[in-house]
């Protein structure tokens, strides 16, 4: 794996547990949705890191940890070096200019009485780093950056179409000049003929401006197009993660198998040669996770070792991580 | 090939609203075989749902629909709703998209699958517990007579969808029409259902309308495929047809607009500009707009569709013996 050197962002052991609480008037902590539970990983400069994996496997918790949108339990983010984990609230306001965020839904994430033009500029106005002409130009220039005219500015977002929207999700986020950016599931509400637009976008935005990307999806057709490297998560761990055509070519954790044989192609040929890998009922809770591996409960290669001991994310070779006792292929 | 058993013909569905008449549906033209399964794709807005809500006489009060949809010989559209309710569950049976809101909160399982059990084959209470049991172990419900006893909300996402097929599959019907069966669901669970109801239609021969816009679940489950924009269907043919030689530029479009697991990294070709917008929707072709290939005679005059032969059509000008001869890169979909 690259070194702390060359990374952009590093998350080291990351851990956020939600408190389940219970019991009136005095209600106590009875439990904790392990969400996310341990995960590592580093971002280098200008590089997209595909996050994937079921929903409900904390995913979208990791990327909302990493910008502090949630406190995490414990672990440690580093941005540029810089232990971001122990900084007091009162100074990340300048390390919020670097990280920034696009959200899933277009529909939701823009506030309906806000102009386009004010929703853009209340970052701008936040960081002070502009007002009156200033203000007005930047925003223009970062419509035009996302491909959206000057005219639009003074719009609100019902006038604009669900691509339309997440393009202003983008030219929000690209504001305040950051170095990275956390893509929740930036396309997963728009039609097919709008992602392409969108996913070319950010493409091009990348080679632009050296944009970083923490790309999560649960899509891995599109996870495979965008990332450089992909992370699969399940049950609020990391249990593989390679360099993308690594990642598709050999496969060595089982459950990545099978989430690569889950996904349709668009060929009728291929599909009707293709063996799938079914995997057996739904994931567990992350209230009580299985004991030993997490996957061992629906894996077909589950032995008795997989229930007692609990594998570690260990490199098989050239950055590729696999968390799993009997890896596919090794 | 067998008899037809649904035939759309010219069906038109359009909606009053404060801005206008919204034209959902225009001259859709369909059949289904027995035990097909036909697939139709299109974006959200395209009408798809809506030509099957609109056979199914479901659409709200404010719906104008015409046409004819012939089912095993009656239309549809022209039976009472007393002989509509009669068929509706029992000789076709939808699936809808959200195993969240498709079922009734407040009622058991067991309630609502006995309902329609008991209504249309007309068994006892006993009888219909054992045929809603005997239907869960068939969908791999897990201890099903336990579960008949449980509320929506104790059920998975994939396991309410499981509940959703039961349903559907409860009168042994002979159409069953999925809308977007798969959507809310994650892949791994989207392979379980896709397998199942694979395995359902070899079994009990049932015919499928299946209502997707993911092109990878149609080329595993479609016999044939109908593609759909702008509230007409534009190109029709089997799944190898429009996999392999599709020929309306929408189709074209729409293969390259999504990338595939087992290619290499390319560019993605977007298609420019949005969805029309159905209150106005644009004049000829619907797709003109968008269309890379666009002449003159597509912004004037609606294409009408053309017979490829082996049942392959499509309705676009570039049919037409004079145009210009365009063809679907190949090397581009191969990876």
């Amino acid at each position: 794996m690259t070194t702390l050197a060359t990374a952009l962002v590093e998350v080291k052991d990351l851990k956020m547990h939600f408190p389940i609480m219970a019991g009136f008037p005095i209600s106590r902590q009875i439990g904790a949705v392990k969400a996310v539970d341990g995960v590592s990983f580093n971002i280098g400069p200008g590089e997209t890191l595909g996050l994937v994996g079921e929903s409900g496997c904390g995913k979208t918790t990791v990327g909302r940890a990493l910008l502090r949108l949630y406190k995490p339990t414990a672990g440690k983010v580093y941005y540029d070096g810089k232990d971001l984990s122990t900084l007091p609230d009162s100074d990340f306001l300048p390390y919020r200019r670097k990280m920034q965020m696009i959200f899933q839904d277009p529909y939701a994430s823009l506030d309906p009485r806000m102009t386009c033009g004010d929703i853009i500029g209340e970052a701008i106005d936040i960081h002070n780093l502009g007002t009156g002409k200033t203000r007005m130009d930047r925003i223009y220039s970062l419509l035009d950056l996302v491909g959206l005219l000057p005219e639009h500015a003074s719009r609100f977002p019902h006038e604009f179409s669900g691509g339309q929207r997440q393009r202003i999700g983008i030219a929000r986020a690209l504001a305040v000049e950051p170095n990275f950016i956390v893509c929740d599931e930036p396309i997963s509400a728009l039609d097919v003929s709008i992602q392409a637009q969108v996913v070319n976008l950010m493409e091009d935005l990348q080679e632009k401006l050296g944009l970083a990307y923490l790309f999560i999806a649960h899509d891995l057709s599109m996870v495979k197009h965008i990332s450089r490297r992909i992370a699969v998560m399940y049950l609020g761990r990391i249990v593989e993660i390679a360099d993308a055509a690594t990642l598709y070519n050999k496969p060595m954790h089982p459950y990545t198998l099978a989430l690569l044989s889950a996904v349709p192609i668009p060929d009728p040929v291929i599909e009707l040669q293709r063996q799938r890998i079914i995997l057996e009922g739904d994931p567990p809770s992350p209230v009580n996770p299985p004991s030993g591996c997490r996957f061992r409960t629906r894996c077909p290669y589950a032995k008795e070792k997989c229930k007692e001991e609990d594998p570690k994310l260990t490199e098989m070779g050239s950055g590729h991580g696999v968390a799993c006792h009997f890896p596919v292929g090794a | 090939m067998s008899k037809p058993l649904l035939t759309i013909e010219g069906l038109e569905t359009q909606f009053k609203t404060y801005a206008g008449l919204v034209q959902a549906v225009r001259n859709v033209n369909l059949t289904v075989h027995e035990g097909e399964c036909l697939a139709i794709v299109g974006e959200s807005g395209s009408g798809k749902s809506v030509t099957m809500m609109s056979m199914m006489r479901l659409l709200a009060k404010n719906a104008i629909v015409t046409g004819r949809a012939e089912f095993n010989g009656v239309d549809l559209l022209k039976i009472s709703n007393k002989e509509m309710s009669k068929i509706r569950g029992r000789e076709i049976s939808m699936v809808f998209q959200d195993p969240m809101t498709g079922l009734n909160p407040v009622l058991t399982i067991g309630t609502q699958m006995r309902e329609g059990i008991m209504l249309h084959l007309g068994m006892s209470k006993a009888e219909a517990n054992n045929r809603a049991i005997e239907l869960l172990n068939k969908v791999g419900v897990p201890e099903p007579a336990r579960r008949l006893n449980q509320y929506p909300h104790e059920f998975s996402g994939g396991m309410r969808q499981r509940v959703m097929i039961a349903l559907g599959l409860a009168c042994n019907p002979r159409l069953l029409i999925a809308d977007e069966p798969t959507t809310a669901l994650d892949v791994t669970i989207q392979a379980q259902i896709l397998e199942l109801m694979k395995q359902l239609k070899k079994e009990l021969n049932t015919a499928i309308i299946l209502i997707t816009h993911n092109l990878g679940v149609v080329a595993g489950m479609a016999d044939r495929v109908a593609v759909m924009y702008g509230g007409r269907v534009c190109e029709v043919g089997t799944c190898e047809q429009i996999f392999h030689r599709p020929r309306h530029p929408y189709t074209w479009a729409l293969l390259r607009a999504v990338p595939r697991l087992d290619e290499h990294k390319r560019r993605l070709e977007s298609i420019a500009g949005s969805p029309p917008n159905m209150l106005k929707p644009p004049g000829g072709c619907p797709f003109h707009p968008r269309c890379a290939h666009a002449m003159n005679v597509c912004t004037g005059e609606a294409p009408e569709m053309t017979d490829l032969g082996a049942n392959h059509k499509a309705a676009c000008w570039l049919m037409h013996p004079d145009a210009p001869k365009v063809s679907f890169d190949q090397e581009v979909t191969k990876a």
